[in-house]
């Protein structure tokens, strides 16, 4: 049970565009800090799309990056431990 | 209440039962320090030397009480210079407050005089950062701010609060519920999944317990114990795990990491079952990843959930508290001794021994090793002494030949190694330990990057016992270019300035030992004293630190010479 061989192989075949949504309190700071974990990993911003919901207290984040699913899944866990996030998913 | 914002944060200070703060003052913070002066009988205000000084002290006094300790500064350089300190608290999840002066609202971001832009340049080193621009919002976000540092992973917090909203007056509500629904605190790990954890330890030939940080900061001692003892379970310890379970405990099998002990690192991978509680699988204690743990399943205690699979691939995930998580998986333990697994890292242990202790402790050098000043400290204060290391060979010798009786008694700054580091957190943890002895272990570079601090430990009477090992190198780079660099010793050896002289000039009672014979007395009589002492032992100069996992190694390629 080799640790590394699984992500060998997913950073190898699976570099690809992925979606990330971020809903969070409309609070300055917070795009800030998520971008912070995408320059942490040197992941470059493909596209992003930010605004207020229909709850004008709430912001939506879109964001498409291309990354390895596995780098995605660790971004996303951290982008979760923001405070003002509420809710972060990908595909 | 009607009251300035300045007085707001002083009361938002003392419903969070804050004791002390450390701080020092500047333009953009003096309306908080004028309204200080009235609060001088209720709060306990450390003037340190240098912010840094601040933010190391309040790790020290956050890691033995387990609350946020509190830095106060003024903005610009101020607020800079408290970046180390913070960096090193998000590093090794330790609960601060730090409040930073800021220019008044009408000049943020006009490059007024002492403006910095503190959010910006702690957003990546804090939990939480948020600047108050207006005195009503204070009380709301200290309360956050403590409650943030302080729960979950604990770890720093900012609040940058402009001058103008310390001059304001606001009216003071302190709020008893602290609305963050974004933020969720993990408590106890799911039921189910903490039995299948306990039937895979069960079924287990080889489990290995690996203790980290977070068992102290839940304070799950009592728990790690009955569950070891019950599982008949072996455990060894990361840097910051140490003291968690007493160096005596016969489940306890020794320290992990670069320059951890022998057998709990190669052993790491012949366990078929590991228990990590509270630790983060950092690239010190685990080496090349691809090699680590290789015949384990890895069951994961921790309350981070960005933890789980970040860096070794988990097989059973348990988020929470690992105080309750461990007391649930005890629960459903069977009851077993497996010798002979012990047996395993007896033999090496005494091949540990053998190789490497051994000559530790042979006296043919004219001076004294490190181990031996440690290993004589240790006898001599019974493993009771709170134990605050900086960073380098030192710290490693302190770690591994300190022999830890009571829980909570080795700081360090594990993650981000920060020089620097020992003194002004041994400040910290002496005020909040007054009863307790605390020896700072230091190096002799590491200590000048802090040593104004004597000044801070003077004016306070702060009995802080110092003890330079020093080797006038930068002893862990020099070990290393000897080893890995051909020798080419490119600037680690120090010309030092005489340190007896500068502890005098600070008004603090210094001694210098230059042989072996000396070390035991110069050492009574440094715990003897009810004062700040400084002992400067001249320790062997090219000495190594073994055993050693070298960068990129695997735990099995660990060196004992």
């Amino acid at each position: 049970m080799g640790v590394g061989t699984e992500s060998v192989f997913k950073n190898k075949f699976m570099k690809k565009i992925h979606t990330i949504t971020v809903i969070s309190e409309n609070k300055p700071g917070v795009l800030y800090r998520i971008a912070d974990l995408f320059l942490r990993r040197k992941i470059n911003v493909e596209e992003l799309h930010v605004g207020k919901t229909k709850n004008p207290n709430i912001s939506l984040f879109t964001i498409k990056i291309e990354d390895h699913e596995d780098v995605i899944g660790k971004v996303v866990k951290q982008i979760n431990k923001i405070i003002e996030v509420y809710e972060v998913k990908y595909e | 209440m009607k009251m300035s914002g300045s007085k707001a944060i002083l009361e938002s200070f003392l419903k969070e039962n804050v004791k002390v703060i450390f701080g020092y003052p500047g333009g953009a913070i003096m309306p908080f320090y004028d309204a200080l002066y009235h609060y001088e009988k209720k709060i306990r205000h450390i003037l340190v030397r240098h912010e840094q000084g601040a933010s190391h002290a309040a790790e020290g006094y956050a890691r033995i009480t387990g609350e946020p300790g509190v830095c106060v500064v003024t903005s610009g350089p101020g607020a800079t210079n408290l970046v180390t300190g913070i960096a090193d608290a998000m590093m090794d999840s330790v609960p601060l407050v730090c409040v930073t002066g800021q220019v008044a609202k009408a000049y943020l971001g006009t490059d007024a005089f002492q403006e910095t832009d503190v959010m910006g340049v702690t957003a990546p080193i804090t939990k939480w950062n948020y600047q108050v621009t207006d005195a009503f919002e204070i009380a709301d976000v200290l309360a956050k701010a403590f409650y943030i540092a302080r729960s979950g992973r604990p770890g720093p917090v900012v609040v940058d609060i402009t001058k103008n909203a310390q001059f304001e007056s606001c009216d003071f509500r302190y709020p008893k519920k602290i609305n963050l629904p974004g933020y969720v605190v993990p408590q106890k790990g799911d039921e189910i999944v903490c039995k299948e954890a306990a039937q895979l330890i069960n079924s287990a030939r080889k489990p290995y317990v690996l203790i980290g940080h977070g068992v102290l900061i839940s304070k799950a001692q009592a728990e790690l114990k009955q569950f070891l003892e019950k599982g008949g379970v072996p455990a060894a310890s990361t840097l910051h795990g140490l003291s968690a379970l007493p160096t005596s405990h016969p489940n306890y099998v020794g320290m992990l990491g670069m320059h951890g002990n022998y057998a709990p690192n190669v052993l790491t991978n012949e366990a078929d079952v590991i228990i990590a509680v509270g630790m983060r699988f950092d690239d010190r204690v685990t080496g090349r990843l691809k090699d680590y743990a290789t015949k384990a399943k890895v069951i994961h205690i921790d309350i981070d959930p960005a933890e789980m699979n970040k860096n070794v691939p988990v097989a059973i995930e348990l988020v929470g508290d690992a105080k309750l998580v461990l007391r649930e998986i005890t629960k459903h333990l069977k009851r077993k001794n497996r010798r002979s697994w012990f047996g395993e890292f007896k033999s090496y242990a005494k091949k540990e021994y053998e190789k490497v202790t051994k000559k530790e402790f042979a006296p043919t050098t004219p001076k004294v090793k490190m181990a031996e000043a440690i290993d004589m400290l240790s006898k001599k204060t019974k493993g009771k002494a709170v134990i605050v290391a900086d960073v380098g060979q030192h710290q490693m010798i302190a770690a591994r030949f300190y022999r830890f009786a009571d829980t909570n008694s080795y700081i360090t700054s594990g993650g981000a190694g920060t020089m620097g580091f020992g003194v002004p957190a041994a400040m910290g943890a002496k005020v909040a330990a007054p009863k307790r002895q605390v020896i700072a272990v230091v190096g002799d570079g590491s200590f000048q990057m802090t040593l104004q601090e004597l000044g801070t430990i003077a004016q306070e009477k702060l009995p802080v016992k110092i003890v330079i090992l020093n080797n006038n190198y930068l002893g862990m780079v020099r070990q290393w270019q000897q080893m890995f660099f051909e020798k080419r010793y490119s600037f680690t050896y120090l010309k030092n300035p005489d340190f007896i002289a500068i502890a005098k000039g600070f008004g603090i009672k210094a001694e210098k030992v230059e042989k072996r014979e000396q070390v035991s007395k110069a050492l009574d009589r440094m715990l003897k004293s009810d004062n700040p002492y400084l002992l400067d032992i001249a320790v062997e100069t090219e000495h190594n630190v073994f055993p050693m996992v070298p960068t990129g190694a695997s735990v099995t390629e660990i060196r004992l010479e």
